[in-house]
C-alpha cells in the first residue's frame, strides 16, 4: 500500500512512471461496482502531459459528480442536470491542478448529495468493494469504492451531515471533513450551504494530510471561507503526550456491541501510549438529526430553486412557463430530493417557520455551545463512525427515517462546523468499519496525527486491493 | 397536529406531483415532520442570538470589471436559444419586468 | 360632505452607479447586446457563491446618509425565495430583517417623509414578450440595487412627484446613481390608499410598471378617482397590484395570481453578516457632509454672499442646475440672482441646464430684458421650448436701438409734459417713471437700461 510520498519517490527513482500509475487505476475500474459516472481518461493524460511540478504530481484522484471540472459534464447523479456541462472548475481543482494532481473521473453519488447510501442515483447504485451486496455509504460512495478499489489514490467528496465520513468507514479508508471554512466551496454544487464541507478520503492520513495542504485556504470566491493560515498537514508525526481525548457517552448508545469493542480497541491503543480518554457528555446528541434535517432540507429546498430548464439541464415542456418548471422538475428529481424540497418548503413556510426553522437555528447553537465546552476540557472527540457496518443495499431505500440513523454519530459535527476524520477501526466479518474522531475549529493537523499515531500503533489490515506496479 | 399540505407545498417547491406521488410523499412528510418535531422539546428561550455561527465577517470585493463569459459560453448549456437570448413559453398573466 | 384623503407610501428600486454587478465582476451597461455581460455567478450556474461589491455598500451608506437615516453595523443578507425566469437561482439575494439603513427622513415642500428603510439587493434580468415565447437577457441579473421605502407620509400625487424629484437629486447630486427612470434606474412603486376618517388607513393598492413622474402622477390620480367610486358605492378596496395605461390613462386591477407569494425569507448562508465600522461610516459621512458646505465655501469664493451661497448649496436641485449652467457660461453671481429669484420661486423644477444658460446669456447681452427673461424661463418649464423658440415666438426680442428708443421717448415726454417738467427741475426719481411708460409702450420690450441713459443724458442737457 504505497503512499502519495511513496509513489513520488518512484517516479523520481523512474520505477514507476505516472502514466503506469493512471494505466493502473484505469485498469482497476470495475464497471459491476459502478464507482464512476464519467471516467475522464484524456482529460488525465492530457493532465499528465502538462507535467506540472507539485504536492500531487502525477497522482489520479477521483472527483465526486457533484464537483465542477470545466468542460466535464456535472450531473449531480440526477436528470434535472441532463447535459450541463460547467463553463468553470472549482476552486479545489484548481488548486489540484497547480499541484500536478490528475482527474481519473467523476464518481457516483446519491442525487445531490442527499443520501446514505449512494442507491438515490439517477445513474444506479454503487456497490460496496468489500461486499457487492452492500452499500459503500453515501452520499459519497463513489468516492470511497473509487479509493478502495485500487481505481484512485485519493479522492475528493463532500460531507453535509457525514457523507464523507460514512462512506469511508463502510469502505475502510481515512475520510475527513474540515471545519467549514477550511475548504473553499466554489464550484461544489450546495446542498446545504451553511453544513457543507469538500472533504477527502483517501487510505491513509498522510496522504489526506497532503491533499489538504492543496486545497485547503481562503478564497475570496467563497465568502464563508476562512483566511486562517494552512498547516502543514502532512508531517504528522508527533503529538504533544499530554493531550486529553473525550468519550461521549451518548455517541456509544445503540451502537452494534461488536463496533463498540472495535472503538475501544482504539480506545486502549492511545491510552497504551500515554494518552488520557475520558468520559464527557453531549445531551442534545438526541436532537442531532432533527435539527441537521430541518436545516440542510431548508437550505436544499432553496439551493435546489435554480434547477429549472431556463439556463440549462432538463427541460420537458409545459403549457406555459410555470407548467414547463413544474414538469422539468417532477422529471428531474427522483423522490428523496422531492421529499427533502417539499419538507425544506414546509419548515421555511410562513406558517411553519418560527416553530420549525427559527427554532432548530436555535437548538443548532445550543448544540455548537456543547461541543465548544466540551472541546475545552478535552483536545477532541473519540466515537464510533457509525452505529454498524455497511448495510445491504435495498435494505433501507423505502424508509427515510432509518436511512439517517448512522448521522446521529457525523452530523453533529457539521452543525458546529468543526473538524471530523474518520479511520479504520478494524473489520466485522469481511466488511470494514470505522472510529472518528472530532476535534476543535481548525485542528485537523492534530486529527491527523492521531490517525496517524492509530496507523503505526494498531495498524488495519483489510485493504482491498494494491494498486499494481508497472 | 397540522397536516402537511402537500398540494400547497408542490405549488410554492414548483413540482408537479401526480396523484399516486401525492398521496406517498404525503405520508412521508407526515412521517418526517413528526419525527422532526422533537425539536419543540428543547427550552429555546435562553439561547442568545446571532443567525451566523461564522464569525468570521463578509470580505469585500473591489469595484474592478472581470472578463464575463462568452455570449457562446453563456447560452451554451440551453436547447433553443433564440437571438442570443434564452427562451422559454410565453408567460400568461405575468407582470413585465 | 367629508373628503376622502389619500394617504401614500413609495418604494423606490435605485441602481447604484458602480462599475461591477453586486455579486461579481460582470461589467454593469445598458443596452449591451444580449448576455454579454454575464458570468456562471449571475447566471446561478451549480457551484457559484456571491462575493460581494464594496462599492455598492459603500453607496447604499451614502444613500442612508444623505437620506438622514441610522447606519447600522450589522446588517443581514437574506434569500427572498420565488420562481420566476428572469431570477436564476430561484432566490433572490436581498436584506430583510436587518437591512443596512433605517429611519430616515426627507424635507419636501417644507414637510419631513420618513425613510423606512434602505436596503442592498441584487436586480434581476430582463425579458420580452413575443407571441408564443418569452426571450431572456441576463445581463441586468445581479446589478446591484438600494431600495428605499417611505412610511405613507405623502397626502397628495403632487407631493409624490415632489419626493420623487427631490431624493432622484439627491442620488445624482451624491453620485450614487444616474437615477434616469428611463434607463431602468430608477423605478417606483408607490402604493395608495384613501380614507374619510382621521387617524384610520384604508387598504392600500400598488401600482407597478410606472415609466415617467408623468405616469406616477396620473396613475395614482386615476387610483384615488378608482377606490372613491368603490368606496362610494358601497363597495371594497382589495389589497392588489394596480396597472396603469398611458393611453387610456385609467388603472385597473393586476388579475391575482392563485397563490399569494409565501417568500420564505431567510439568512442568505452563503454570506456572513455584513459588518461596517464606524470609521468608515465616517469617512462616507465626511464625503457628503463636507459636499453642501464645501460647496458654500466655493460659491462665496465665486462672488457670491454668504447667505445666498449657504441656500444655493443646500439645496441639492438648485447647486446641480447652478453649477450646470456655471459650466456653460460664467458669471455666478448673475447665475445666483437668477437662481434665487425665478428658479426657486417656481418651485425647483426641471429644466435644461443649456436652455436655462442660454436664456441667461441673452439677458447678458441686452437681446431681451430681464422681465422677459423672468418670462421666457416661465415658459420654458412649461412647454420645454428653447429660449430662441420663447423668444421669437412671443417678439421679446428687446429693443436697445437708442434711435428706436429715443423716439418712443419723445413720445411719452410730449404726453407727459408735467412729469417732464418736474424732471427737469430735479427730481430724479421721475426716470423710473419714464423708463415705465416706454415699457409699456413699448409692450416691456424696450431696454431699460438704455432708456435710463437716455432719460439721464436727456436730463443733463437740461
Amino acid at each position: 500500500m504505497k503512499t502519495i510520498l511513496e509513489y513520488q519517490e518512484e517516479f523520481k527513482e523512474q520505477g514507476t512512471t505516472p502514466l503506469n500509475l493512471l494505466e493502473n487505476c484505469l485498469k482497476n475500474i470495475d464497471p459491476s461496482l459502478n464507482a464512476y459516472i464519467t471516467v475522464t481518461k484524456d482529460l488525465a493524460k492530457k493532465g499528465l502531459e502538462k507535467n506540472v511540478e507539485g504536492k500531487v504530481k502525477g497522482i489520479p484522484i477521483a472527483i465526486k459528480d457533484n464537483i465542477n471540472i470545466k468542460g466535464v459534464p456535472t450531473t449531480c447523479a440526477s436528470n434535472v442536470l441532463k447535459g450541463f456541462i460547467p463553463t468553470f472548475s472549482a476552486t479545489v481543482i484548481e488548486r489540484i491542478e497547480k499541484n500536478g494532481g490528475i482527474f481519473i473521473g467523476k464518481t457516483n453519488l446519491d442525487e445531490f448529495g442527499m443520501g446514505s447510501s449512494t442507491e438515490r442515483s439517477y445513474y444506479g447504485p454503487t456497490k460496496n468493494p468489500f461486499d457487492l451486496t452492500k452499500v459503500p455509504g453515501g452520499s459519497s460512495g463513489g468516492s470511497a469504492a473509487a479509493v478502495a478499489c485500487g481505481s484512485a489514490i485519493i479522492s475528493l467528496g463532500s460531507d453535509t451531515g457525514g457523507s464523507v465520513r460514512q462512506p469511508a468507514s463502510y469502505c475502510g479508508l481515512v475520510g475527513l471533513k474540515p471545519t467549514y471554512g477550511r475548504v473553499s466551496r466554489y464550484g461544489l454544487v450546495a446542498f446545504g450551504s451553511s453544513l457543507d464541507q469538500i472533504g477527502i478520503i483517501g487510505r491513509n492520513a498522510e496522504d489526506v494530510g497532503i491533499l489538504l495542504e492543496v486545497i485547503a485556504g481562503c478564497d475570496p470566491k467563497d465568502s464563508t471561507s476562512s483566511s486562517k493560515e494552512v498547516d502543514d498537514y502532512s508531517n504528522l508525526n508527533t503529538i504533544p503526550k499530554d493531550i486529553k481525548i473525550g468519550i461521549p457517552e451518548e455517541y456509544f448508545k445503540q451502537i452494534d456491541p461488536q463496533v463498540h469493542s472495535l472503538v475501544m480497541k482504539i480506545r486502549k491503543a492511545l491510552e497504551g501510549e500515554g494518552i488520557s480518554l475520558k468520559s464527557v457528555s453531549l445531551p442534545t446528541t438526541n436532537y442531532t438529526i432533527p435539527t441537521y434535517q430541518v436545516i440542510s432540507y431548508a437550505e436544499a429546498s432553496s439551493n435546489l430553486a435554480r434547477y429549472d430548464g431556463v439556463r440549462y439541464g432538463l427541460r420537458e415542456e409545459g403549457e406555459d412557463f410555470h407548467d414547463t418548471i413544474r414538469k422539468s422538475r417532477d422529471e428531474g428529481f427522483l423522490s428523496e430530493v422531492k421529499r427533502r424540497i417539499l419538507v425544506g418548503t414546509f419548515v421555511l413556510s410562513s406558517e411553519a417557520i418560527a416553530e420549525y426553522y427559527e427554532r432548530a437555528d436555535l437548538i443548532r447553537r445550543l448544540i455548537t455551545q456543547e461541543f465548544n465546552e466540551v472541546l475545552k476540557e478535552v483536545d477532541c472527540l473519540l466515537t464510533p463512525a457509525t452505529p454498524t457496518p455497511a448495510f445491504p443495499i435495498g435494505e433501507r431505500t423505502d424508509d427515510p427515517i432509518r436511512m439517517h440513523v448512522p448521522d446521529r454519530l457525523t452530523a453533529g459535527a457539521n452543525l458546529a462546523g468543526i473538524p471530523a476524520v474518520v479511520a479504520p477501526a478494524g473489520m466485522i466479518g469481511k466488511l470494514p468499519i470505522g472510529y472518528q474522531l472530532i476535534g476543535k475549529p481548525f485542528d485537523e493537523k492534530r486529527l491527523l496525527s492521531i490517525v496517524r499515531l492509530v496507523e503505526k500503533i494498531a495498524p488495519f489490515k483489510g485493504f482491498l486491493k494494491e494498486v499494481k506496479d508497472g | 397536529m397540522r397536516e402537511v399540505d402537500i398540494k400547497h407545498l408542490s405549488k410554492l417547491a414548483n413540482i408537479e406531483l401526480d396523484n399516486k406521488e401525492e398521496k406517498l410523499l404525503q405520508e412521508d412528510l407526515n412521517k418526517i415532520i413528526k419525527h422532526i418535531r422533537k425539536i419543540q422539546e428543547v427550552e429555546v428561550k435562553t439561547i442568545p442570538g446571532t443567525t451566523h455561527l461564522s464569525i468570521e465577517k463578509l470580505s469585500f470585493r473591489e469595484d474592478k470589471k472581470e472578463e464575463p463569459l462568452s455570449v457562446k459560453e453563456v447560452l451554451s448549456n440551453t436547447q433553443n436559444p433564440s437571438k442570443n437570448h434564452f427562451t422559454i413559453n410565453r408567460m400568461i398573466n405575468e407582470d413585465d419586468s | 360632505m367629508v373628503e376622502y384623503k389619500p394617504t401614500i407610501g413609495i418604494e423606490v428600486h435605485v441602481q447604484l452607479k458602480t462599475n461591477t454587478k453586486l455579486f461579481c465582476g460582470c461589467p454593469v451597461g445598458f443596452g449591451d447586446e444580449a448576455n454579454s455581460n454575464v458570468c456562471s455567478i449571475c447566471l446561478g450556474l451549480p457551484g457559484v457563491l456571491p462575493s460581494l461589491n464594496k462599492k455598492a455598500v459603500e453607496l447604499a451608506i451614502k444613500a442612508g446618509l444623505a437620506l438622514n437615516c441610522e447606519i447600522h453595523e450589522k446588517s443581514i443578507f437574506a434569500r427572498k425565495n420565488y420562481f420566476y425566469p428572469d431570477l436564476p437561482k430561484g432566490y433572490q439575494i436581498t436584506q430583510y430583517r436587518f437591512p443596512i439603513a433605517t429611519d430616515g427622513k426627507v424635507l419636501v415642500e417644507g414637510k419631513e417623509i420618513r425613510i423606512k428603510r434602505v436596503h442592498l439587493e441584487e436586480e434581476s434580468a430582463k425579458s420580452i414578450h413575443e407571441e408564443d415565447k418569452s426571450l431572456i437577457d441576463y445581463n441586468r441579473s445581479g446589478i446591484p440595487l438600494i431600495e428605499i421605502v417611505t412610511e405613507p407620509d405623502i397626502d397628495s400625487p403632487d407631493m409624490a412627484i415632489a419626493y420623487l424629484k427631490t431624493l432622484q437629486k439627491i442620488l445624482q447630486l451624491e453620485n450614487i446613481s444616474g437615477a434616469v427612470m428611463a434607463r431602468a434606474e430608477f423605478r417606483c412603486e408607490p402604493n395608495i390608499s384613501v380614507s374619510k376618517e382621521e387617524g384610520k388607513l384604508g387598504t392600500r393598492t400598488e401600482v407597478k410598471n410606472l415609466n415617467s413622474f408623468k405616469a406616477v402622477k396620473k396613475s395614482l390620480c386615476s387610483e384615488i378617482k378608482r377606490q372613491i367610486e368603490i368606496l362610494e358605492s358601497g363597495g371594497s378596496i382589495t389589497q392588489a397590484t394596480i396597472h396603469y395605461s398611458e393611453e387610456t390613462g385609467k388603472t385597473w386591477e393586476a388579475r391575482t395570481k392563485e397563490e399569494s407569494s409565501d417568500y420564505r425569507y431567510f439568512p442568505e448562508p452563503d454570506l456572513p453578516p455584513l459588518v461596517v465600522d464606524k470609521e468608515w461610516i465616517e469617512e462616507i459621512r465626511n464625503s457628503i457632509g463636507e459636499l453642501p458646505a464645501k460647496k458654500k465655501e466655493k460659491y462665496v469664493e465665486l462672488g457670491l454672499t454668504a447667505e445666498d451661497a449657504k441656500i444655493i448649496s443646500n439645496s441639492p436641485g438648485s447647486s446641480l442646475l447652478f453649477e450646470e449652467i456655471l459650466k456653460i457660461i460664467g458669471d455666478p453671481v448673475e447665475i445666483s440672482k437668477w437662481i434665487l429669484r425665478d428658479y426657486m420661486s417656481l418651485g425647483q423644477p426641471d429644466i435644461s441646464a443649456e436652455n436655462f444658460a442660454e436664456m441667461i446669456k441673452m439677458v447678458a447681452d441686452g437681446e431681451i430684458s430681464r422681465n422677459a427673461g423672468a418670462e421666457v424661463l416661465k415658459e420654458m418649464v412649461e412647454s420645454k421650448k428653447t429660449p430662441e423658440q420663447i423668444v421669437k415666438e412671443k417678439n421679446l426680442i428687446q429693443i436697445s436701438d437708442s434711435t428706436t428708443l429715443e423716439t418712443v421717448l419723445l413720445e411719452v415726454f410730449e404726453e407727459c409734459p408735467d412729469e417732464l417738467n418736474r424732471l427737469k427741475e430735479g427730481e430724479k426719481k421721475l426716470i423710473g417713471f419714464f423708463v415705465g411708460q416706454v415699457m409699456k409702450k413699448t409692450k416691456g420690450k424696450a431696454d431699460p437700461k438704455e432708456v435710463s441713459r437716455l432719460i439721464s443724458e436727456y436730463e443733463k442737457k437740461y
